[in-house]
């Protein structure tokens, strides 16, 4: 889930965020910033929140680059080792052209070594129900 | 909270075993129980020269990154490349299965030449014991 402060901020638009399904740009009274927001849920996203799943143990943070071909294509948001997966995860905002190719191989630079990274589905993991 | 009185011990939580001319160096059980569950060790290579208070690699645990420093001058001999696998051994045993890596010390460096700032178990217990 987006956190404010790691996904959400001043500079970030719900759409960005995948919450588009949160904002009723047909209230009645309008309010504060409607006209903004009609514009950006028609255009193309800016950035898109995307899911990663890294190869080794090292676990990336937030503000480190993302990389596919060793060019910055977007920046993690949140990081952490996930004991029920078992290896590092991350959301990180990348350009919408990197996540279009899921099979493309992406890398986070982490302290300057540049790790393996697989995008995957959001949210990373869910109960199956029995 | 174990602190074995025949290590040396820096300001910076790690220890260190010397054995003639080489140095083992861990970091101590306060810094593992500190840090928390370390899921990645960077070590230095073999043969990389090491310098007292500089680093030379780092511990992540689930919660943040440390910088590991050398507490002496000298090469790096070995390492402990079981932590590649099983990170957690600096958890469950910080002075033996969790050791780092181990440094040809300097020449003429030896037990009774070791840099000022080391500290002796006492001084390390009373550095931790405010900490708790």
């Amino acid at each position: 889930m987006p956190l404010y402060g790691n996904e959400l901020g001043p500079d970030v638009t719900p759409y960005d965020a995948g919450l588009g399904r949160v904002v009723k740009l047909e209230k009645p009274d309008g309010f504060v910033g409607a006209a903004a927001l009609a514009e950006r849920a028609q255009a193309e996203p800016r950035r898109v929140l995307a899911g990663l799943v890294l190869a080794s143990r090292r676990v990336p943070r937030h503000g480190y680059p993302v990389l596919a071909d060793g060019r910055t294509v977007g920046t993690v948001t949140s990081g952490a080792p996930s004991p029920t997966l078992g290896r590092p995860i991350a959301m990180a905002y990348l350009e919408p052209a990197a996540v279009r190719d899921p099979k493309r191989g992406l890398a986070v630079d982490i302290r300057g070594r540049a790790e393996p990274a697989d995008l995957t589905e959001l949210p990373f993991y869910r109960r199956s129900r029995v | 909270m174990s602190v074995p009185a025949e290590l040396r011990y820096t300001a910076e939580h790690e220890w260190l075993a010397v054995d003639g001319p080489t140095a083992t160096v861990g970091i101590t059980e306060f810094a593992a129980r500190s840090l928390g569950d370390v899921v990645y060790v960077s070590l230095p290579s073999e043969g990389a020269p090491v310098t007292s208070e500089e680093p030379c690699g780092e511990v992540e645990s689930t919660k943040s990154v440390s910088d590991l420093y050398s507490p002496v001058d000298g090469e790096v001999t070995d390492v402990n490349a079981d932590l590649e696998d099983d990170p957690g051994l600096v958890n469950a045993d910080p002075y033996g299965a969790g050791w780092m890596f181990k440094v040809q010390l300097a020449a003429g460096a030896g037990a009774d030449d070791l840099p000022p700032g080391l500290l002796s178990a006492a001084e390390y217990e009373e550095l931790i014991k405010d900490s708790d």
